[in-house]
């Protein structure tokens, strides 16, 4: 996994039904990337990991990169986009070229 | 098929209370995760990128109708309604929650399953021939074989904590269609002086250093073979490398040691181990194969088959393509196809699982099996009910024609689910189903094999076209390996060279396989065979043409 850098969020998973969660502003966890806070700062943002690790509550909290495009938060790897967004596996990449097949 | 006995019946709801125990220790604190994992583990439940993941063995790949019946309910009270064939004959739950797993569990017990030994350096599900019992080419039901192994080496207390998982398999055919030779163990039903014996292959597997397993032992009678396989386990248990877990496996030690000294290592304590087996487990062996027993098969007219045959094309064709022929004339096995063009391969819905648990009562006996290439198979049908069946199984999806065609693909669950992935594999096979769904006929049988990681839990190296899934520097990449092969002449594919990014993929294999339809022989050449005669350097060039020119 690449190096990581500012910005970031903190992300976990949730004990008891295991699905991904984010820290929000206001030290919530939130199911919604977009909502998470986005620290500019990485040391912040493993104080606040260390903080938060609630092992009644989540598991496996760590920190991840997201975009630094203003006003979304975005993740910046598409591990993160699959985790944030679910399974993929129904929504296909853009079609390439004009699409159809070339086998002659 | 084998039923449970009252201690199969305890034990596992003894698990079932242990484990709703130990849940319950970790949510009130008194276990921490580290605790933990290795309990749920133990009982198939893995934490993946967005849920929790229960893994349910599904022995040797049988399943009654019932059983089909009760995954359904399971897979809509307490997941999302549908459930992930694997390639080691096992179903995966992708969506259940914590709370719920000890209720799953205790479900599964009412159904006599269980998640048991589907994690963890255990020796996991014996898996064998999707065909079992009704292939005319084998010798004989390998089944009872491996339900005799499941209860020798469930809670084995010497062989719960090996250096590494260990997998089994068997075969019985004259072809081997349950990937022997890439497993720690596999084992060959032959026909022997004195009965059934068996041929066995050591040090197989695949991940990240694949290797095709070796003959050891040949013709061992049956009554041997328990002792072998403690034999070998013990050997494994005791020299396997604890201490690097990607050397852990028995191929590395069966490779550092080398084949005589691994087997004389076995024989010097096989006498030891040959007065541990008594003539109970022989007993409980002619028990099993009496539970067995093929169901009986009445004869039943043909004519109104061989009309429909002749009147419908779309049914012809899934003949063909889905339909094997069954030791018993008369009869026939169907492989469903679980790989409708577009959908995730190896998916069932809850209300496929229903139709096919009807299915299965109607028309198949009461049985059914699921394959590792991820389709399901009724295994004794008549060949007058085959018109039926593909009626019902076109009102839910299920008739695709296209058994060991392209969009026949193995793909593990990859990214889109695996904690372990490092690219999508599922939406790759999707994406290259479509694109081939009109050529596939032409292409004739290929084998695409697909993993989302280099523990290729897709086989990729033993497809015909190997697909692997990696990361490089954050962007998906897609490698190639052609020429591997399943059976008894398994090999490792070789590697191409550099990947491919999602979209060069798909053109990479426009380029393959018009290279293929031009230089084979002809339409009778399938594409593995025009492979091994050219050789795969012709079609490393192809692979690479556009790319090269750019
Ligand atoms: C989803 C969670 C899964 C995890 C965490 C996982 C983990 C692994 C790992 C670590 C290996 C490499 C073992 C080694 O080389 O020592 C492996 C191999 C393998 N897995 Fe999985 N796997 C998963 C899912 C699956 C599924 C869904 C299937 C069936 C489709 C499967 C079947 C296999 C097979 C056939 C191999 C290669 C054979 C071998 O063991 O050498 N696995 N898996
Ligand atoms: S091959 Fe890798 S990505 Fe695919 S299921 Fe196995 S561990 Fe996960």
């Amino acid at each position: 996994m690449a190096r990581l850098d500012a910005p970031a969020v903190v992300t976990a998973n949730c004990l008891l039904a295991g699905h991904v969660l984010y820290l929000s502003e206001t030290q919530e966890w939130v199911t919604q990337l977009s909502a998470a806070h986005r620290f500019d700062c990485l040391e912040a943002a493993k104080v606040m990991a260390a903080k938060v690790n609630d092992p009644s509550r989540v598991i496996g909290v760590e920190l991840v990169g997201v975009s630094t495009s203003p006003g979304e938060t975005v993740a910046r790897h598409y591990r993160e986009a699959i985790r944030a967004n679910g399974p993929g596996a129904y929504v296909f990449a853009p079609p390439i070229g004009e699409g159809d097949v070339s086998v002659q | 098929m084998y039923r449970y006995s009252e201690i199969d019946r305890s034990f596992v709801k003894e698990r079932v209370c242990q484990y709703r125990d130990q849940v319950s220790r970790r949510l009130s604190g008194a276990l921490t995760e580290d605790e933990f994992k290795p309990l749920r583990l133990m009982n198939g439940v893995y934490l993946q990128l967005h849920a929790y993941m229960l893994r349910v063995a599904i022995p040797y790949g049988t399943l009654s109708a019932h059983q089909m019946r009760g995954l359904a309910n399971i897979s809509e009270r307490w997941d999302k309604g549908y459930g992930h064939l694997t390639t080691r004959q096992n179903i995966q739950f992708n969506w259940p929650k914590l709370v719920d797993t000890p209720d799953i569990l205790n479900a599964l017990a009412e159904l006599d399953m269980h998640a048991i030994q589907t994690s963890g350096n255990t020796i996991r599900n014996v898996t064998t021939d999707h065909f079992a019992g009704a292939a005319l080419d084998e010798v004989a039901d390998p089944r009872p074989y491996a339900e005799w192994i499941r209860q020798w080496s469930t809670d084995h207390p010497e062989f719960q904590f090996l250096p590494r998982k260990f997998k089994i398999a068997i075969s019985a055919g004259r072809q081997d269609r349950a990937v022997i030779k890439a497993h720690d163990i596999g084992l060959r039903l032959v026909a022997g002086a004195c009965g059934p014996a068996f041929d066995i292959y050591i040090g197989g597997g695949l991940g990240r250093t694949p290797v095709v397993g070796s003959l050891v032992f040949k013709s061992v009678p049956v009554d041997r073979l328990l002792p072998h396989l403690e034999g070998i386990l013990t050997v494994y248990n005791l020299a396997g490398r604890r201490d690097n877990k990607y050397k852990a496996r028995i191929k590395i030690l069966f490779q550092s040691m080398g084949l005589e000294a691994f087997k004389y290592e076995v024989e010097r304590i096989l006498p030891r181990i040959n007065d541990t087996f008594g003539d109970s487990s022989e007993a409980q062996l002619e028990s099993l194969l009496n539970a067995f027993a093929i169901p009986t098969l009445p004869s039943r007219d043909v004519g109104p088959y061989w009309d429909a045959v002749n009147s419908r094309a779309d049914f012809k064709g899934w003949v063909k393509q889905n339909v094997t022929p069954h030791l018993k004339e008369g009869y026939a096995a169907v492989t469903v196809s679980l790989k409708a063009h577009g959908h995730a391969p190896g998916d069932a819905s809850a209300s496929q699982m229903r139709a096919l648990a009807d299915l299965a009562e109607q028309v198949g006996f009461g049985e059914l099996r699921v394959s590792h290439e991820q389709n399901i198979v009724l295994p004794h049908v008549a060949q007058s009910d085959l018109m039926a069946v593909f009626d019902r199984l076109q009102r839910e999806g299920l008739a695709t024609a296209n058994i060991g065609l392209v969009s026949d693909l193995i793909a593990c669950p990859g990214m889109d689910y695996c904690a372990l992935a490092t690219a999508r594999s599922i939406p790759i096979g999707q994406q290259i189903a479509l694109r081939y769904e009109s050529l596939e006929q032409e292409l004739g049988p290929l084998r695409i094999k697909i993993s989302g990681c280099i523990n290729a839990c897709g086989h990729h190296h033993v497809g015909d076209i190997g697909i692997l899934g990696l990361d490089k520097a954050g962007v998906e990449n897609y490698q190639i390996t052609l020429g591997g092969r399943t059976g008894m002449d398994a090999a490792v594919g070789e590697k191409m060279g550099p990947g491919f990014t999602e979209s060069e993929l798909l053109l990479a294999l426009d380029r393959l396989f018009s290279a293929y339809l031009a230089l084979r022989r002809d339409s009778n050449e399938v594409f593995s065979e025009t492979v091994r005669r050219l050789g795969t350097a012709t079609f490393k060039s192809a692979l690479y043409e556009v790319a090269d020119a750019a």
